[in-house]
């Protein structure tokens, strides 16, 4: 038996954690990714690759195939139990599987395999923080003195940005809306203010009212998909929609672990869709053929489905990654203007389409929507043939 | 090289192409599109495409449920064949003219496109009439997928329908066996077809048209779900790799 294999480096609390599931058959990719996904500086995606190398770190298995399969099962446990918000997620992950299939050249020596992915992984989740001010020096260019920039939700990539210039001695305004349901805005208001950046949280549906006021705007994404578009936060659609109505330019700020093959036709054709949300409620039973299939040529194009009761439990204040930071204020305001039972019938991401997106700025460089989507597809095509 | 070793290296090269590039590319296309079929989905789809035709019927195969709306159109009537081909396997269709399209693409959820050539700026060459499929569908947001093999991506730029067409003989009155006659106030019936008794009438068939790359959602090919602005990237990769210099 080969010496045990190097575990990934972490803070001494984590390092227990992770310590603590030495037996790899019982390993939890869940609780691995939970327990990543608790430090601040690490994305979801950047996780969940962490979760997958840790899964390599501790497992016995001696082949690549089966490496492969145990691989691809972590990974569609870990979508499964967050598909609520599992589109950056599932990115995460698709970026990890395409990295470890290209290495080819390690023959038989498994183990200097498995260390390489460990050592590749923990050198990627320490230049996270690289690639966004990679990303940070480019929007700064685009950023005039005396700007009024708006932003949607919390965004790691476009906090650093905002900051970065400021520090550079640029003199910026940002407008963050709310976002609810879970309030993220709060916490871009939280830093940006502790910086000097005068900021001010304006109400989801005060976005067409100050859009006059504003200069551009600028959001981060969970994930960018094949069409040139994005998948944000609930919210972000309408933001760049009417933004595209004042003729303002829409920045995208994404790492490029975020892109990914997906192609959404339409809001309702994202992974993270079911058919609860936007449901409505029916006194009548509902169809009796089958699952959720109605009879075939049923007018309506995307009809509701009729519920009768609310059996599914409030994915929204389920799995909360960011817990309500200032509690008066977020208690007060986002607590329960909406029934819990409506709530559950809320999206949490939404679809941007690329015709409302002006640039993206990447660490592989400024992107059109078209031009990112030509980068996804050449490299898709050159991972095929290779 | 021997002559006799010539040839069949070329065959072998023709039946690899021939494998790969369409039968097994379909076979690609097929998953590709099924996924995107949801039950209870309105389906529109255009005069005749061998592989729509084949996506529709191997998702319905594989038991999901949706329904289709056949648009067709004169002379050629070529959605018929297809609309035979559904109604055999048990999917429930609705026939119709292209000039019915405004009034039922309120609800329809996806149209499905076949394609004669597709150009490096994404425009697609297709029977005549898919341009006012997709254009109708584009208008009521409703998403227009093309599905095509990537053989018939062209280098070539086309702007507008007239420039590289195909016109069609008008059906010889004499000799097609449906005759469609209209009848004016004397009572004398005539051959809308026929053109021969009025030198100031020529009837125009043109095969096919072109519809602009802002008209289209997502091309359907053996290599993955591609956006149109995007498609001129397969014109490098393709012939690189295979080495089979056979773009048009």
């Amino acid at each position: 038996m080969a010496q045990p294999p190097p575990l990934l480096m972490l803070s001494n609390d984590q390092t227990d954690a992770i310590k603590f599931q030495k037996d790899a058959s019982k390993f939890d990719v869940i609780s691995a990714y939970k327990t990543f996904v608790n430090d601040p500086d690490i994305s979801m995606p950047v996780a969940a690759m962490q979760s997958l190398s840790e899964l390599i770190a501790q497992t016995e298995i001696a082949t690549m195939f089966e490496l492969m399969e145990a691989v691809k099962d972590a990974a569609t446990k870990l979508k499964r139990h967050y598909s609520h918000n599992s589109v950056s997620l599932s990115a995460g992950c698709d970026v990890f599987y395409q990295f470890i299939s290209s290495l080819r050249d390690f023959g038989q020596d498994f183990e200097g395999f498995k260390s390489h992915i460990i050592a590749a992984v923990r050198e990627y989740a320490q230049n996270t923080k690289q690639v966004k001010d990679t990303i940070a020096d480019n929007v700064d260019a685009f950023i005039k003195d005396d700007s009024v920039i708006l932003t949607h939700g919390y965004s790691r990539v476009v906090v650093n940005a905002f900051l970065l210039s400021h520090r550079k001695g640029r003199r910026i305004s940002v407008y963050v809306t709310e976002t609810r349901p879970r309030g993220l805005g709060m916490r871009t208001h939280e830093l940006l203010t502790k910086a000097g950046i005068p900021c001010t949280i304006i109400l989801d549906s005060a976005v067409a009212y100050a859009m006059d006021k504003v200069d551009m705007i600028m959001v981060g994404c969970e994930a960018v998909v094949e069409s040139g578009g994005i998948v944000n936060a609930v919210g972000s659609c309408q933001m760049a929609m009417i933004a595209k109505a004042f003729n303002k330019p829409v920045h995208v700020l994404a790492e490029s672990y975020k892109w990914t093959r997906l192609f959404p036709l339409s809001q309702y054709d994202l992974p993270t869709h079911n058919d609860h949300i936007l449901s409505f409620d029916l006194v009548s039973t509902p169809p009796t053929s089958g699952s959720n299939s109605p009879l075939p040529g049923t007018p309506r194009r995307h009809h509701p489905v009729l519920r009768t009761t609310d059996s599914i439990p409030n994915l929204l204040f389920a799995a909360q990654r960011h817990p309500p930071l200032d509690t008066t204020m977020s208690t007060n305001s986002m607590s329960n203007v909406m029934p819990v039972g409506q709530a559950g019938r809320n999206p949490e991401v939404d679809y941007t389409p690329p015709e409302y997106i002006t640039l993206l700025f990447t660490d592989a460089g400024i992107l059109t929507p078209e031009g990112i989507s030509s980068y996804l597809v050449t490299m898709s095509l050159r991972s095929e043939s290779s | 090289m021997p002559e006799q070793d010539a040839k069949d290296h070329l065959c072998e090269q023709i039946d690899t192409y021939i494998s790969h590039r369409i039968v097994l590319a379909d076979s690609v296309i097929e998953e590709y599109a099924m996924a995107k079929i949801q039950n209870g989905a309105v389906i529109m789809t255009y005069a005749r495409s061998s592989v729509v035709e084949r996506v529709l019927i191997a998702a319905w195969t594989r038991g999901k449920r949706f329904s289709v709306k056949v648009v067709d159109s004169r002379p050629m009537l070529e959605g018929k064949n297809m609309l035979a081909q559904f109604v055999k396997v048990g999917i429930p269709c609705t026939y119709l003219l292209i000039n019915g399209v405004g009034s039922v693409i309120a609800e329809v959820s996806m149209v499905f496109l076949g394609a004669h050539a597709i150009n490096s700026n994404g425009s697609v060459y297709s029977r005549a009439g898919t341009a006012l499929v997709a254009m109708l569908a584009k208008e009521h947001s409703v998403p227009v997928l093309v599905l095509s093999e990537t053989y018939k991506y062209s280098n070539n730029i086309q702007l507008d329908s007239f420039t590289k067409n195909e016109l069609a003989p008008i059906p010889d009155p004499r000799t097609s066996s449906r005759r469609i006659t209209t009848r004016d106030r004397l009572g004398n019936e005539t051959d809308v077809d026929d053109d021969t008794r009025n030198p100031n009438l020529q009837s125009i068939n043109p095969l096919y048209d072109l519809t602009p790359h802002t008209h289209i959602t997502v091309l359907v090919t053996e290599v993955g779900l591609i956006p149109p602005s995007a498609i001129s990237t397969l014109a490098g990769l393709r012939d690189k790799d295979k080495g089979m210099q056979l773009s048009v």
